[in-house]
């Protein structure tokens, strides 16, 4: 190897370590992009922590419980809002494609500040009572979440396809927005189909 | 026995006044409610707000986030009570998601001006010792190719030519 040689490998050799020393500096500058995807998690798990054993076939004044779970993986603390709704068939749901969500009002809210990377769960219990049959109607009056009562006089026709009286008690997500100082749909939910099977 | 009078008078008002206040205070309207909700929403919003720049800045709020669940878990409480009509409920939860944030203002500010000088701190310390890195590098490199140069030359010279035969 000649001189001139040498002296290549040197300064290449000395270029190679003074960019690996001056790497957190670029850093502190140059701030590496964390963004991966974006997104919050929205749950709903039967009675035992586990996705199965979802109340499906419901009675009047029988308590049934189920959780629901919230992950933030947005990058930032993040303000969720957790509502509960109830409808039957006929009434909207939330729309996934265009990002509505329902316009039934919230029954039962929940508010909570999750850190990124944090996940959330809370028991959720309801139950019915007011409930009453007639041709091929079902009527449900009350509608109850966590004990607090909500009048709702919800009539659900006979499902001929199901065999049944359906309704659905659905759980919609929101994300306060600190631009516009308030809560936007997060094109989230989760349902519950129930088949009102009795008094 | 006028005078006794006035007296009598005067000790029922004050031990009736406290039960005057509270029948004053229990009647809220659903407006008046609704206006001390949207307040106690205002101040938590604010206070997440804060908490949020606090945090891009690199501080730690998990503590901060503890105490804006409880007014958040308040303000949700008083809205569904609003719904059911209970107002006096919906007030008080809403004056208690007040007091669960108090503070949280003031508590990001600090965190957040602490935050800023931790990393000012890091980014001094952090490009002093890349500076220094890199000078030691440059001498290192130049007084070890000066010395390598020289053994080169030395050995050089002490070779000597060879004969081959063709």
């Amino acid at each position: 190897m000649k001189l001139r040689e040498y002296r290549a490998v040197f300064i290449v050799g000395g270029l190679i370590l003074i960019l690996v020393a001056s790497a957190p500096t670029f850093g502190l500058f140059l701030p590496l992009s964390r963004e991966g995807e974006r997104f919050s998690e929205l749950c709903v798990l039967g009675p035992g922590h586990m996705a199965e054993d979802y109340p499906c076939d419901v009675r009047a004044d029988l308590s049934y419980l189920v959780y629901v779970g919230v992950g933030n993986h947005m990058g930032s603390s993040m303000y969720y809002s957790v509502s509960v709704k109830f409808r039957n068939q006929s009434e909207p749901s939330p729309n996934a494609t265009t990002g509505t969500p329902s316009p039934l009002p919230s029954l039962y809210e929940y508010r909570v500040f999750l850190e990124d990377g944090e996940t959330w769960e809370v028991p959720v219990t309801f139950s019915f009572s007011g409930v009453s049959f007639s041709d091929n109607r079902s009527l449900v009056e009350v509608f109850k979440v966590n004990e607090l009562a909500f009048g709702v006089d919800k009539v659900a026709l006979w499902d001929v396809e199901s065999d049944g009286y359906y309704y659905q008690v659905f759980i919609e997500l929101w994300i306060y927005k600190a631009e516009s100082d308030r809560f936007q749909y997060h094109n989230r939910f989760v349902y519950l189909l129930l088949n009102m099977t009795g008094v | 026995m006028r005078g006794m009078r006035t007296l009598l008078a005067v000790l029922i008002f004050f031990v009736l006044l406290p039960f005057g206040k509270i029948g004053v205070s229990l009647a809220v309207s659903e407006s008046e409610a609704a206006l001390r909700i949207d307040e106690a929403e205002t101040v938590v919003n604010s206070a997440y707000v804060k908490v949020l720049e606090a945090e891009e800045k690199g501080a730690d709020v998990s503590v901060l986030l503890v105490k804006l669940n409880s007014g958040a878990r308040n303000i949700s409480e008083a809205q569904m009570r609003l719904r059911n009509g209970d107002f006096v409920s919906a007030v008080h939860c809403a004056d208690l998601s007040v007091q669960s944030v108090e503070g949280v203002i003031e508590e990001a500010e600090q965190l957040k001006v602490l935050a800023g000088d931790q990393y000012r701190e890091k980014s001094f310390l952090t490009v002093t010792t890349s500076f220094l890195a890199v000078v030691v590098i440059i001498l290192g490199d130049v007084v070890f190719w000066q010395l390598f140069k020289k053994r080169y030359l030395q050995k050089l010279l002490k070779m000597r030519p060879e004969e081959v035969e063709a």
